[in-house]
């Protein structure tokens, strides 16, 4: 657990359990980019390509 | 002030394209954690974030909801859904904005800019709310004490 991270508390028989929450911050660049993409445009990308399936 | 993070802040933390936006974002969400800012997204952010790695960047359904619960389970940041629907098709059927952006624009507290967006996307230029990119959030550094409310 680390300072300023949020926790899962898991109630047991007569214990309760913390288990912290894995964050966006240990996500970092675990995207791989598209080469000759910008992810600039990646939100205009979506919105003209979108279909539900 | 408040802090509304758009999809492109959480985006440029997961897909490490571009060094100097990287670096402008995690200093950011590193600033929310640390409860120095105040921050809030929606979860038509975090629907956006979802269909952009699922069809964009082609990773896995069980990746983008890692990712997705990632973001919420930052410390700091709250997830708020207040929409003004009659503001959204009005600003999206007169502006030539992304539906979602006009969806963004349209939340109460951002029309009456008591919250500040934040994003890459120049978008926001047309539209009638306070808008700052992250790196910009960087230079005014911690919250100041008259913020604190």
């Amino acid at each position: 657990m680390e300072l300023y991270g949020k926790v899962v508390l898991e109630a047991g028989d007569g214990y309760i359990k913390v288990k912290p929450v894995k964050d966006i911050l240990d996500m970092t660049g675990t995207v791989n980019p598209i080469k000759g993409r910008s992810a600039l445009k990646a939100r205009a990308w979506v919105e003209k390509h979108y279909r539900r399936t | 002030m408040v802090y509304f993070l758009d999809t492109n802040v959480f985006l440029r933390i997961l897909v490490r394209e571009d060094e100097k936006s990287f670096r402008e974002c995690k200093d950011l969400l590193e600033k929310v954690k640390k409860l120095e800012i105040e921050a809030v997204t929606a979860g038509i952010v975090l629907t956006e974030a979802g269909w952009t790695l699922g069809s964009y960047y082609k990773i896995s359904r069980a990746a983008v909801a890692e990712k997705l619960e990632g973001i919420v389970g930052l410390g700091g940041l709250k997830i708020v859904d207040r929409y003004d629907w009659g503001r959204v098709f009005k600003f999206y059927g007169e502006l030539n904005v992304k539906l979602v952006d006009a969806v963004i624009a349209a939340m109460p507290e951002v029309f009456k800019k008591e919250w500040t967006v934040v994003s890459y996307d120049e978008d926001f230029r047309k539209l009638p709310v306070k808008w700052v990119k992250p790196g910009e959030i960087r230079k005014l550094g911690k919250k100041a004490p008259s913020d604190a409310s």
